[in-house]
């Protein structure tokens, strides 16, 4: 069954001729030549099942989306989670979207940019990981601009050791 | 291949500015409301911004909608008491509505005018409605989810309490009711 997350992609993907999102071909393009390689998957990840074809462990690739409401203390500890799960991988890339974090309890003392407070709590997780690049959510689009075309936060990291 | 890197309402279609239209807008997707906030409004007139207030089919309503989704609000224009703007919640629509209808209250039911700012821009929203309507009180349905703000840095609460709120009820994690 499509999910809700899936069935919007395709709401807007038939709204421009099908066209593909930015944020799929960024990690199509980052998994391009490992693709065939053993891969760790979490998430809402449907759209890329035909992408990856090989889960079996020890992976080497790992896709880690997170679009559900979370807690972020739950957060980390999902991630400390997957990370232990994977084992040593070549590639990842964490997409959160960022607005479906909330904090029981406020940490004051976090960095005042909240991007950089998020891709600083997963770097904080996968510290033997070498942060290749990110992107954020564009602020710049909002109010009837209507942006859902890029709404995570990207993270992509590889381990040179691998 | 072409990449889609953002929306342009121009190249849009009218179904799929009608498709925009029910996704953005609780009632217009939804059997009925998720919180009653029919039971929060005073007497008198109310005006609904952006919030598709015609799916209640209730008369007494006025309704102030998006010029740009305008072929997608599908009601009895006869019926209901319902206009068009292009920027709603503009000092010179709301003091225009105001002199018209004179309302005790305000209603954004998860309206997209109040998505995608920040908690400044909304306070600032919230303020010149008051400025522009000031008999009116303003009831507001809002999901924190589309407010950005420092989610670890702050909880959902600490955000509703910079709001200046008379009345606050939180019925999810990042929906609340409040009166301001």
């Amino acid at each position: 069954m499509q999910n809700d997350c899936d069935y919007w992609r395709q709401q807007q993907r038939k709204m421009f001729d099908y066209a593909e999102l930015e944020q799929d071909i960024r990690i199509k393009k980052f998994f391009n030549d490992t693709a065939d390689k053993p891969t760790f998957t979490y998430g809402d990840v449907d759209y890329f099942k035909n992408f990856f074809y090989n889960f079996e462990k020890p992976y080497h690739n790992a896709l880690i989306f997170f679009v559900e409401i979370i807690e972020y203390n739950q957060f980390i500890k999902t991630l400390e989670q997957i990370k232990n799960n994977i084992g040593q991988c070549k590639k990842i890339c964490i997409a959160v979207n960022k607005f479906i974090i909330y904090s029981d309890v406020a940490c004051p003392d976090i960095e005042e940019d909240y991007d950089q407070a998020l891709i600083n709590t997963i770097k904080k997780c996968f510290l033997n990981y070498k942060l290749h690049e990110y992107t954020t959510y564009d602020k710049d689009l909002r109010g009837d601009q209507f942006n859902f075309a890029s709404p995570c936060t990207q993270i992509y990291m590889t381990n040179e050791n691998y | 291949m072409k990449i889609i890197s953002k929306f342009d309402f121009k190249l849009l279609s009218e179904e799929d500015k009608k498709t925009l239209y029910k996704k953005e807008r609780q009632l217009a997707s939804a059997d009925k409301a998720k919180i009653d906030v029919e039971s929060y409004i005073p007497k008198g007139n109310c005006i609904w911004i952006d919030s598709a207030v015609c799916c209640l089919k209730n008369e007494k309503y006025i309704a102030l909608e998006n010029k740009e989704f305008q072929s997608a609000v599908e009601v009895d224009r006869d019926k209901y008491k319902i206009h068009f703007s292009m920027s709603p919640t503009s000092a010179l629509t709301l003091s225009v509505l105001n002199r018209r209808y004179n309302p005790t209250s305000v209603v954004f039911y998860f309206s997209p005018q109040c998505k995608y700012l920040t908690v400044e821009e909304l306070n600032q929203l919230l303020q010149r409605v008051k400025k522009n309507m000031p008999g009116a009180i303003i009831i507001l349905a809002i999901d924190l989810r589309f407010i950005l703000y420092h989610r670890i840095k702050y909880t959902n609460d600490d955000v509703v309490a910079r709001l200046n709120c008379k009345k606050i009820i939180k019925f999810g994690i990042f929906e609340y009711l409040l009166e301001i």
